[in-house]
Formats: structure tokens, sequence, C-alpha cells
């Protein structure tokens, strides 16, 4: 399913009373997860955003020595997340017989078949995603959101620089530089390029972590490995434990027996999506925004609230 | 300010690389020309490319022109939208952009064609559009558009009705269902009535929102309603 249809497709699940797994990136539009997350209490849903690595012992393992001081006063975050090439154009066509191209373009503006905008690779044209940034940023600056305890929080500031192919046809950015910053001060960049992964830096060191490897720095000592660290930094000394998930899915199953709220609840997806959607319009727009977290809503910027959400061709709506 | 025609005549090439640049161009201007403070240079690109959907471009371009207006288009640019509602071919991003623009032109267009248009489809989409609009006269047309004989219409109406919390609205939902329909019909208007709740709670109308959920409750709702409308009435206690 792509991006532009998750937000819909869940929404219509929710009213019919079933609880949902949703793959990352959660949405579309920042509205559309306002809008998950109220019908999803609304129907009292178990709703869990397939942001997995919130259920990988090495990311836990990272968000909880930032939570608790191991790295002293957490000063900044980077996330590298890769870029995309402008990719090549492609002749149109008729759809495939088994293709029902209408209803797979749904709510987006009507464009002609080409081979190149379906299957994985829809994800590199905005009427259908929102590229690197939603992409893999709906996982790193997910773990970032967790490292810096802003579930149900978000930035205070967005800036950023960003580059677009020139001669397409993939549209949406391909290299970029975002700077978010927390209230608390805390700055959280993200990167097109770099080392894939996330970098929290404290005032006594740091920590990166990936899918493949986690490595802590404190003054000039150094451990790369999951084991290691645990043999020098003792869980039980930690004040804050983080949620305990070692399967994604099976979080979300065992959550729709006991009600509880699974790792990466609706509202937690919804919150680190929008990370991801203020930075792509910040790359947009070319200028500084100011994000009211608590109200949602861009300060002082009617053309930025504006883009908030987007409309749907006739006749869905969400 | 680049020259917006040549852009929009590249808009139209048959060259997709150069098509793509123009289009590329487009939304680099209209993306940066929005910024607080810059209202005047906004307000000449809004003309001009408001401007473009008189000239005799193909259809795909003018749509494509009425969707740069979405981000910038104001009170005069959106009656230059409006306009474009009677092109069959034009008329649903001229519907997209109107239900973007902030402007009473384009609330009274949507209106318009809420309650006229011919097409269920199209008729479905700007009652969707109204969802994103406020005051009296849309929630009139709404009401009026709730008791329509087409299932589809009626629907989409309830849907935008629960995105104005307003308490008035609540006669149109009971009114729709009492006078019946499919199963399927019945359940999505009260899904609708659910969301109206939920939007009084938040707008902190707890009073109004709790009739509503009351009403839910004592009505044809299906059992995963009746659970959240029940649920909900706990909460507000």
């Amino acid at each position: 399913v792509p991006d532009h249809w998750h937000a819909l497709i869940a929404h219509y699940a929710l009213e019919a009373g079933k609880d949902v797994y949703c793959e990352k990136p959660l949405t579309y539009t920042i509205d559309e997860g306002k809008k998950l997350v109220a019908a999803a209490r609304r129907y009292g849903a178990v709703f869990q955003t397939g942001s997995q690595q919130r259920s990988d012992r090495r990311f836990r393992l990272a968000c909880e020595l930032v939570r608790n001081g191991r790295i002293g006063a957490l000063q900044r975050v980077d996330t590298h997340i890769g870029d995309i090439d402008s990719g090549s154009w492609e002749a149109v066509t008729a759809p495939p017989p088994e293709l029902d191209w209408n209803f797979w373009l749904g709510p987006a503006p009507y464009a002609e078949y080409c081979k190149n905008r379906v299957h994985y690779q829809f994800r590199w044209f905005q009427d259908y995603s929102g590229g690197k940034m939603t992409d893999w940023g709906a996982h790193h600056n997910d773990i970032a959101q967790w490292g810096i305890g802003a579930d149900g929080d978000g930035p205070v500031n967005v800036e950023a620089t960003g580059t677009f192919h020139a001669d397409g046809p993939h549209d949406v950015p391909g290299t970029f530089d975002v700077k978010y910053t927390y209230a608390n001060g805390v700055e959280l960049h993200c990167h097109a390029l770099g080392e894939n992964g996330v970098k929290f830096t404290g005032a006594d060191g740091w920590v990166f972590v990936s899918r493949s490897r986690i490595e802590l720095q404190l003054g000039d000592k150094n451990w790369a490995d999951y084991d290691a660290i645990l043999k020098v930094v003792s869980r039980d000394d930690f004040a804050t434990r983080l949620y305990v998930s070692d399967h994604h899915h099976n979080n979300w199953l065992d959550c729709i027996h006991s009600r509880e709220r699974p790792v990466c609840d609706v509202e937690i997806g919804h919150r680190s999506v929008t990370v991801c959607h203020l930075g792509n319009l910040a790359i947009k727009l070319g200028r500084e925004l100011q994000w009211d977290p608590a109200a949602e809503e861009f300060v002082g910027d009617d053309e930025a609230n504006r883009l908030r959400s987007k409309p749907m061709r006739s006749p869905w709506q969400l | 300010m680049p020259n917006i025609s040549e852009l929009v005549v590249q808009l139209g090439s048959g060259d997709q690389v150069q098509a793509y640049r123009a289009r590329r161009e487009l939304f680099q201007i209209v993306w940066h020309v929005g910024k607080p403070g810059n209202e005047a240079e906004s307000g000449q690109l809004a003309s001009a490319l408001a401007a473009e959907l008189a000239s005799p471009h193909s259809p795909r371009v003018r749509g494509e022109v009425c969707r740069f207006l979405s981000k910038v288009a104001g009170e005069a640019e959106a009656k230059q939208l409006a306009a474009q509602l009677s092109d069959a071919d034009v008329r649903e991003m001229a519907r997209w952009a109107l239900e973007r623009v902030p402007a009473d032109a384009a609330t009274d267009a949507l209106i318009e064609s809420s309650a006229t248009a011919e097409a269920v489809e199209f008729r479905v989409g700007a009652i969707g559009s109204l969802a994103h609009k406020r005051g009296p006269a849309v929630v009139a047309c709404l009401a009026s558009c709730a008791a329509d004989k087409e299932p589809e219409v009626a629907v989409a109406a309830l849907d935008a009705l629960a995105e104005q919390a307003d308490p008035a609205g609540d006669a149109a939902f009971a009114a729709a269902i009492s006078a019946g329909g499919s199963e399927r019909t019945l359940q999505r208007m009260v899904r609708a009535r659910l969301r109206l709740a939920d939007r009084l709670v938040h707008a902190d109308r707890k009073d109004a929102a709790q009739a509503v959920f009351q009403a839910i409750v004592a009505g044809p709702a299906a059992p995963v309603q009746q659970a959240a409308a029940q649920r909900s009435l706990a909460e507000l206690g």
C-alpha cells in the first residue's frame, strides 16, 4: 500500500472497530495523523505503528543510555537516512490489466501510468510519499524522539536546506540537512548523507546505533558491542526504563489481548512522522518555521499551515 | 518575477523533462513566495497564475495551475478558480484548490457545487471540501445535503457536518438516521455522528457531546459504535 493510502485505510479499519497495525510512515500529511489518533482513541483501538526499531534491543539500549544521562546532558542528535537518485524517465503506457490504476491513485491527483510510479518507487514521487524523509526518517527520527523523550511532543523550530533533481522524474528532495530545535534546547539534525543510523551526543560522550551495531563513547573509552556496553553500564541503575518489546508484531498481538498500548502507539507514530513532514515542509518552503507542538500548527505562517493537509481527489475524504 | 506564462506553456510540453523542469520551477516559486510579510509578491504571483486559467491551455495544464494556486490564491483568484468548476475536465483540480483557499468566494463556490453539481462523485468531493470550511452557510448547505435521496451525498454531507463541531448540526443526523437506509448507510451515518460528538468534546462542548453520544446509544448503532459511545459517555462522567 503506498503511503498516500495509509491514513484512509487505517481510518476505515478503525471505524469498523478493528485494531490496526499500520506500516510507517504512518501518514502522508500532519492532519491525517491527528485524525488517526482521534479515531483510535474514539474506538479504543490497539494501534501499532510499524516503526519496528522500537522493538530492537540496540535502539532501546541507546535511548535508555541517553534518557538516564549516561552520556551526560543530551545536546544533539544526528540521524542519517539516505539520499535518492534522479530516477529515469519511463514512457507513459496503459496500466497492466491486473492493476486498477485509478484506484491505486485514489486520493492523489490523476496522473498517467508509468511503471516507475508503482511498487517500491512510489516513494520518490511527492504525490504519493515524502521520499527518504518519511521513508527512513520515520525510523530514525522516531528513535530520536524516543531518546529525546519527546513522544507526544515535537520540535519548536525547523530549518532546512535541500536539493531537488533538476531533470526528474523523482521529485522529492534528493539530499537535505534539516535542523530541528526542541524546547529544551536539544538539536536534532537529520541528514541525507552519512552512515545510516542515529547518533546521540551528550556532554560526556556519545552513542551511535543502527540496525547492525551500537557504539558507546565516554571520554576516551569506547565500547562497540551491545554486551560489552551492558558489562559497564548496569540497567539496574537506570531510573528510566523504556517500554520493552522484542518483537514488533507480537507486541501488537499481545496488546490486542491485554488492551494496553503497544510500543509504537498511534500517537507516537503520528508525532514521529510529523517531525519528518516538518522537515519536508521546511525544505520546500525554504524558510525557518516555528512549530507549536501542543496546538500542532505553525506559528504566524498561514502558507505553511495550509500545507498541514492536502486535498484528496473525489470522492475520497478523511 | 520569472515569466509565469512561459513556464505554464512548458508544463504542457510533450517532452517529459521540459515539463518536469517547468513544474519544478513553478513549485519552487510558489513555495518560496508565500512567506510571511511577502503578501504583495505572493498576490502578484497568484494573479499571474490565475490569468493562465483563461488561456487556451490543455485541461491537464489548467489543472496543474489550479494546484499551484491552491497554495497562494486569495479572494480574487478563488473567483477565477470557481469559474473552472463548470469545465468537466478541470473542475476536479479547481475543487481541490478551492478546498485549500481561505476565501469566502471559495466557500461560496463549493456550496453551490455541493447543491447543484450533477455528477454524484464530484458532488461528494465538493461536499467533502466543505468539511474544511466553516460558517452558518456551510452548516445549512450540509444539513440540506444530508437529506439528499442519494446515499453517497447524504453520508458525505454528514461526514463534513461532523467536522463543523456545531451542536445544531445533530438535528440533520437524527433526521437522516430516522429516515432509514441500508445497514451500511446507517452505519456510515452513525460513524459520522460519533465524529461529531468527538469534535464537540474537543471543542469543549461537553454537554452537547453527551447528548449526541446518548442519542447514538439509543439509536440503531452497530455494537462497535455503541461501545465507542458508551466509553465516551463514561469518560465524560
